[in-house]
């Protein structure tokens, strides 16, 4: 409704680019303009549900393929490609816990 | 001061989590899985040589042999499964150069647990057990815990590698 909104991020695997318990902001419109690699996604994934990942690459066919920063993340592969449509929004702002 | 203001609003409003996601629980990793299904196909084994001893099965029985099958072939995966996801995300090099064995020994368990999928033959599944059994060892010892060998208290009342964490 606002064109923002806030979620909090639970596991390790985005660390240390987003720590556990971090707060990321989100911008869902701005999935409209062209994703870079590299870009914090928020995405409902069909089978992990609700999650943060980096685009690591968009394919031939348009299809995002993403990845996790921790050496626990879970594979690329394994989480396949998903379509702009599953794309919730992109994280513009990440507020850390404190140390 | 933000991420205090954001988690007061977060109390309030309650916000939707979003996961990192990882492959398995973050740094859980025990071989016992693969042990369990190691010793799950001995059990299958020997519930398929007491069927193969009777000259005829009744309909009943044809029925428990294809749910014995079919839980040697799941449980051989499991056992591979388990020993990959270790392999592939624990074991680094300190590991490897502490214990050059474990590359080995990982294609071993992978031929072996084919072999025990394949054939309805105990001494094949031992096999596979006492190379899951090293792996577990290895595995331990990595960690600094000692390990201690024990029959399992139920069939097929084989060895099983135990970590000895009470010391």
């Amino acid at each position: 409704m606002l064109g923002f909104h806030f979620c909090k991020v639970s596991g390790v695997s985005m660390s240390p680019r987003i720590p556990e318990n971090s707060y990321v902001f989100i911008v869902p419109w701005l999935k409209i303009f062209n994703l870079k690699e590299g870009s914090l996604l928020k995405v409902f994934h069909p089978k992990y549900g609700f999650i943060v990942k980096t685009l690591a690459q968009v394919d031939r066919n348009g299809l995002f393929w993403l990845k996790g920063h921790h050496k626990d993340s879970i594979a690329i592969e394994k989480l396949g490609p998903v379509s702009k449509s599953q794309i919730q929004g992109k994280v513009l702002w990440v507020f850390p816990p404190k140390a | 001061m933000f991420y205090n203001i954001i988690a007061k609003l977060d109390k309030k409003l309650n916000f939707q989590m979003v996961s990192g996601h990882c492959d398995i629980p973050c740094k859980i990793y025990d071989p016992i899985h693969a042990q369990i299904a190691a010793l799950t196909i001995i059990r299958m084994v020997d519930l398929l040589e007491a069927l193969k001893a009777k000259p005829s099965l009744t309909l009943d029985e044809q029925a428990e042999f294809q749910r014995l099958v079919n839980q040697k072939e799941k449980h051989g995966l499991v056992v591979k499964e388990e020993i990959n996801v270790i392999w592939g995300d624990y074991i680094k090099s300190p590991q490897l150069e502490k214990f050059p064995e474990l590359h080995e020994l990982v294609h071993n368990i992978m031929l072996a647990g084919s072999q025990a999928k394949q054939n309805i033959d105990r001494a094949k599944s031992l096999h596979l057990l006492a190379l899951v059994n090293r792996f577990a060892e290895i595995f331990w010892q990595t960690k600094q815990v000692s390990t201690f060998t024990a029959t399992c208290p139920y069939p097929p009342a084989e060895q099983l590698v135990y970590p000895n964490l009470a010391e």
